[in-house]
């Protein structure tokens, strides 16, 4: 393998690292602040649903936003450090190995775990089902790309063991 | 997989090393050890060939098939 082969696309996975370091870096911002944050979005958006939701006591319903909102972002760090580490081995040209597939099988885990809480969120505020559906649509794209990966594995595997 | 490579047997009885018999069929020392650790998964017949050669033997002699009522994919 020549070194431009090998530094094929290391720029891509440089800009998706930064990338994800930010986003980790918003979720910990977003987990600091994140009474006041599901205080503004209750204020502004939540409080004119009262008829379309059915957890209508505020007394339950702001608490559980607060907690579906703390679970989300913990599943939110599962997908990054997973996403994280998935770079890491690509840029040490690691890209056909069986720990990607794991890691790929983590993220589409926390991504339908995020579809599973947006659907639990639907108790307070219907509209999170919007972005619980895209949570499910990435954990499902993230589980072909798998397969398609897991299927590349084998055939190098039995590439590599042909004498 | 129920195909086992017997192919040690063989060297020890021409009494050939592994690196010479690797250098004899012009396979790397690497894959000939593949396939003597039974890890291969398949084989050329250029190289099946070039052993019989190297071995003066048949493909029958490197190669046999037990039958414990397995297929490849279990």
């Amino acid at each position: 393998m020549s070194a431009k082969e090998k530094n094929k696309g290391s720029d891509v996975i440089k800009l998706t690292k930064i990338a994800t370091i930010v986003m980790i870096c918003v979720c910990a911002v977003a987990d600091i602040f994140g009474y006041y944050i599901c205080k503004y979005v209750w204020n502004m958006v939540i409080v004119g649903w009262e008829q379309f939701r059915p957890i209508t006591n505020e007394a339950i319903a702001f608490p559980t936003l607060i907690g579906l909102f703390y679970i989300g972002t913990f599943f939110a760090y599962v997908i990054l450090f997973n996403v994280m580490k998935l770079l890491g081995n690509m840029d040490n040209n690691k890209v056909f190995i069986k720990e990607n597939t794991k890691l790929m099988k983590n993220m589409s885990v926390g991504c339908i775990a995020i579809f599973a809480i947006c659907f639990v969120g639907m108790l307070v505020w219907p509209s999170t089902l919007f972005i619980g559906v895209v949570g499910l649509f990435m954990g499902l794209i993230v589980q072909c790309v798998r397969v398609v990966m897991d299927k590349a594995i084998d055939m190098r595997d039995e590439l590599d063991y042909t004498v | 997989m129920s195909i086992v490579v017997n192919l040690d047997v063989m060297m020890a009885k021409r009494k050939i090393a592994a690196g010479d018999l690797a250098n004899k069929v012009g396979i790397t020392p690497a894959n000939l050890s593949i396939l003597k650790n039974q890890k291969a998964k398949a084989i050329r017949f250029s190289t099946l060939n070039d052993i019989c050669l190297a071995l003066d033997c048949q493909p029958g002699d490197i190669l046999e098939f037990v039958n414990d009522g397995k297929s490849d994919e279990e």
